[in-house]
């Protein structure tokens, strides 16, 4: 089957070790991506949509996490794997995009030299082909005199460029899981929507499928299949995207959106969820814990045991029962 | 690269000519002249001041000065009052000494600190970490000379294993036994400095690489597959070394400061025993080179440290 | 669930929770201060004539014998009087220097970094300069040059050299405050630059000075006792420990004589790290501090 998933997560829950004892950080978390697929996944910080991108890459620290669940990459179950096929698996079926160029750049190394040393853990490319790959990778995401950047160092580049950098490194040995961590929030307006193109671009021609994780909507309008979106650690809704925007129904979701300016908002106020987001150790995973910040909706709403997510129609999850009865706090 | 070695050469100039005024003037202010130990107490005290006025000392400090330095730069120091030497030839003698055991000194340094750190920041937060942070706290704080006595107390009478002064034994002949002779006197003051003074280089490794391991480039590393050997040699370790090369410069004018009192304690015979002797004695001409000896040092020690960093790090290389 | 009261926890309950929680400061802070009690209050029973006085005939008595505890020295001096009187000195030149160079320091470090702008640039340029000469070696010529030696002369010189460092780290500490939201507003609502700096930076520093402190006043007894082992710190007749254990440079009095300057090693040694133990107390709670901002 040539549409085989290229990433399964099944129930995946993670925990961190704070102060001796477990945290639960996410629970029970699923998605899947196949090829050719952008994916979002939506939340604000402390969401745990970065917590479940480390995770599937393994890159997670092994003596202070614990995941259950089940992750399977290309049919592989990557959770019990060990370190050493772990550096197989990393770079050559995986690839990740880092939030942070200049922070995700070994500000020591030329630029060759880094995209080199991808290549020459893995057996995708021999030596005598580093040299024209560089090049062929600089070129693909969009640099121009590429022998010369290939020479240079980090700080020398625009951060733009340097993203670009962090792409190319990520697509070095062509996987076809690519896992982009906000790629684009430390960027110019500009340079995001170039990088976003840069993506498709990629997608296009690698086949590859994106986990996209974001906290910007205008990123997931623009480039995604299918969204997911997160609050504290869970899945609240997951649809495609049309959809999503057209029929948000978990109140998170449309709070989201409601905040979000836009041009066809008429209103001159902007949107403020109430509330902060919980922090670790304040979160409950038996209820939703987003219906804490509205609390004008019934106290036998806000309190329903262990919501669980359901298709209400096909391909659309919402999890709960708040979302039939929801409405914002200033309408009628 | 060069454009940056040259700014920091100009800037040694005026740093240089600062230093040679402050000594100019730190001796200025100390009593005696050439002349005061020449004649005894009948001379007349007329043609003392006849001599003084032929040899410029009533000149202005402006012309002064600048015979100094003029004379200096030729390597002529004046004479020592005391060895009625000229002055060079007095610090040539214990030159070498001096750079021998500090060069030694500088290794065990470098050895023992940087064995430690790396065994620390594998174990950080274990026993053997918190020891050794302990142990380099404790080293800092206390005085040198502490470390010195009971070294030579404990190593040198106590155990026998180690001479306890001199350079070299009486009865040393040819050039093997004579050369091991010498490293056998300069083992316990070596090895005695190398161990307390890794405090510096010691803990900016060890956080160095505790640092750069939670670096996002490490993570990115790892992302694309580099094993953890590879990651620790190529990405961490590298790069945490680069705040040391910088100090290594000042490392050097350190361990000539230090060796005023190893020397001393060690009789050992070299620029930094001497520089107290000269003290003690009053033999000012040699007090005041060796004090502009030190500060051109540290000048140059400065430098050094500049050039390297921007030989190592790109980012200072290449702006 | 109730919810813990937010009050940001001054420096003297943080100080006072981390040491009744620290048991070895505890012991550490107690020994220090009985210790130091009792060298001053000692110190004001010991006659002028114990140290000055030579006599031959007691020389080199070993400990317990005539009523010396720890015996004599060359002169016949009882050791454990001068090791009391050297003690005091050693500290009150210490205690001293830190205090003085705190001062200079600080106010140094704060105005620069807080008025920046070119007289930071050229102050710092000096402050730089001055870190790299060789200091013990300028100590030591200008201790012997200077006229009417005394040992205030010795505090100012080791003042007038040491302060460069403290500058440094206070200026650091400074800048960072400068740039925080409560100074910016400060600033905008018309207080006056002097108290900005001394109501409000220099409260924030005092967690910093106080580890700066304890660590400088260890460096400092080692500083003076190092210049008054080489026989430059504190005029002739004025023990330090230093001098006591200038003894030891002498391989007869060395090992065969130990009780005369095994004391006061054994004093410095007790003192600084007794200093130690209790600055690490002290960074733990400067650590927090910073980090609940």
């Amino acid at each position: 089957m040539s549409d085989a998933e290229l990433l399964v997560a099944k129930n995946v829950s993670v925990s961190f070790k704070i102060h001796g004892q477990y945290v639960q950080a996410i629970e029970d978390v699923s998605l899947s991506v196949r090829p050719n697929e952008v994916v979002a996944l939506v939340g604000e910080s402390g969401s745990g949509k970065s917590t479940f991108a480390t995770s599937i890459i393994g890159l997670h620290d092994l003596t202070l996490t614990q995941v259950t669940g089940q992750i399977l990459v290309n049919q592989r179950d990557v959770l019990n794997l060990a370190p050493a096929e772990w550096t197989q698996v990393r770079g050559a079926e995986i690839g990740m995009i880092f939030q942070d160029p200049l922070a995700a750049l070994n500000p020591l190394m030329k630029i060759g030299d880094q995209i080199k040393e991808a290549l020459a853990v893995h057996d995708v490319y021999q030596e005598p082909q580093y040299n024209d790959r560089v090049i062929e990778l600089l070129n693909q995401v969009g640099i121009p005199f590429p022998e010369r950047v290939a020479n240079e160092f980090p700080h020398q580049l625009s951060g733009g460029m340097r993203q670009r950098v962090v792409i190319a490194l990520a697509i070095a040995n062509k996987p076809k899981l690519i896992i982009a961590d906000e790629p684009t929030t430390a960027l110019d307006a500009t340079i995001q929507a170039q990088i976003l193109d840069l993506l498709q671009d990629i997608q296009a021609e690698n086949g590859a499928g994106i986990i996209l994780i974001t906290h910007d909507l205008s990123v997931v309008a623009e480039v995604a299949d299918r969204v997911a979106v997160m609050y504290a650690g869970q899945i609240v809704e997951e649809a495609e995207v049309g959809e999503l925007f057209a029929n948000p129904k978990h109140p998170y979701t449309r709070s989201l959106l409601r905040s979000n300016p836009s041009l066809d908002n008429e209103s001159d106020e902007l949107y403020v969820i109430q509330g902060t987001v919980p922090g670790l150790t304040h979160i409950d995973h038996h209820r939703d814990m987003f219906l804490d910040r509205t609390p004008w909706l019934p106290e036998d709403v806000r309190q329903e045991q262990d919501p669980k997510l359901a298709e209400i129609t096909p391909g659309h999850w919402v999890r709960g029962n708040a979302w039939r009865v929801f409405k914002f706090a200033d309408e009628d | 690269m060069w454009k940056t070695i040259l700014r920091r050469l100009l800037i040694m100039i005026p740093q240089l000519f600062i230093v040679s005024v402050l000594v100019f003037f730190l001796a200025k202010l100390m009593p005696g002249d050439p002349f005061s130990g020449k004649f005894g107490p009948n001379t007349d005290p007329a043609q003392i001041a006849a001599l003084r006025k032929a040899a410029g000392l009533d000149d202005p400090w402006t012309v002064q000065y600048a015979r100094w330095i003029g004379n200096a730069v030729h390597g002529n120091f004046g004479d020592s009052f005391q060895l009625k030497q000229p002055v060079a030839r007095v610090i040539g003698a214990r030159l070498g000494n001096t750079v021998w055991l500090s060069l030694l000194a500088l290794i065990g340094t470098y050895v023992t600190a940087i064995t430690m750190a790396l065994v620390a920041a594998r174990r950080e937060n274990s026993r053997t970490d918190h020891a050794l942070v302990v142990y380099n706290s404790l080293i800092y704080s206390l005085p040198a000379y502490l470390f010195y006595l009971f070294g030579i107390f404990i190593f040198g009478y106590t155990l026998g294993w180690f001479p306890t002064s001199g350079t070299v034994s009486a009865d040393a002949n040819g050039f093997f036994p004579v050369l091991g002779s010498r490293l056998y006197h300069m083992i316990l003051p070596a090895l005695i400095v190398a161990l307390i003074s890794t405090t510096s280089t010691f803990s900016y490794l060890r956080s160095g690489i505790l640092d750069e391991s939670k670096q996002d480039y490490v993570k990115l590393a790892r992302a694309k597959g580099v094993p953890e050997n590879r990651i620790f040699s190529r990405h961490v370790l590298r790069n945490a070394f680069l705040p040391i090369a910088s100090t290594m410069g000042y490392a050097i004018t350190g361990i000539f400061g230090g060796m005023i009192i190893a020397e001393t304690i060690f009789s050992f015979p070299g620029i930094g025993s001497l520089f107290v002797q000269s003290v003690l004695t009053r033999d000012y001409p040699v007090v005041t080179t060796l004090v502009l000896f030190n500060g051109v040092l540290a000048v140059l020690g400065g430098l050094f440290s500049d050039i390297i960093m921007s030989a190592v790090d790109p980012r200072i290389r290449i702006s | 669930m109730e919810q813990a009261k937010k009050t940001a926890p001054t420096l003297r309950n943080a100080l006072r929770r981390e040491f009744q929680q620290d048991q070895v400061a505890q012991f550490a802070i107690i020994l220090l201060l009985l210790l130091t009690v009792a060298i001053f209050v000692g110190a004001l029973f010991v006659p002028k004539t114990a140290y000055t006085d030579v006599n031959i005939m007691n020389q080199y008595l070993p400990p317990m014998t005539d009523g010396h505890i720890f015996g004599t020295d060359n002169g016949g001096k009882d050791i454990f009087s001068l090791l009391v009187v050297a003690a005091r000195n050693s500290l009150t030149i210490a205690f001293f220097v830190t205090v003085l160079i705190l001062a200079l320091g600080t106010i140094g470090g704060l105005v620069t970094g807080y008025f920046g702008g070119v007289f930071d640039l050229v102050f710092m340029r000096f402050i730089d300069f001055m870190t790299i000469l060789p200091v013990m070696m300028i100590i030591i010529v200008l201790v012997t040059v200077i006229p009417h030696y005394n040992m205030w002369s010795l505090i100012i010189i080791m003042t007038l050299l040491g302060w460069f460092n403290t500058v440094r780290l206070i200026r650091a500490r400074t800048l960072v405050e400068v740039n925080r939201d409560y100074v910016r507003a400060s600033k905008t609502s018309g207080t006056s630059n002097l108290k900005i700096i001394f109501r409000e930076i220099f409260p924030n520093l005092s967690s910093l000075i106080i580890v700066e402190a304890t660590l400088m006043f260890a460096g400092n007894i080692g500083l003076e006792t190092s210049l008054s082992f080489l026989g430059f710190g504190l005029p002739a007749n004025t023990p330090s420990l230093g001098t006591l254990i200038n003894y030891a440079t002498d391989p007869e009095t060395m090992t065969g004589k130990p009780w005369v300057w095994i004391p006061a090693a054994v004093m410095i040694l007790l003192y600084t790290v007794l200093i130690m133990m209790i600055g690490q107390a002290l960074r733990r709670v400067a650590d927090q501090r910073q980090s609940l901002g």
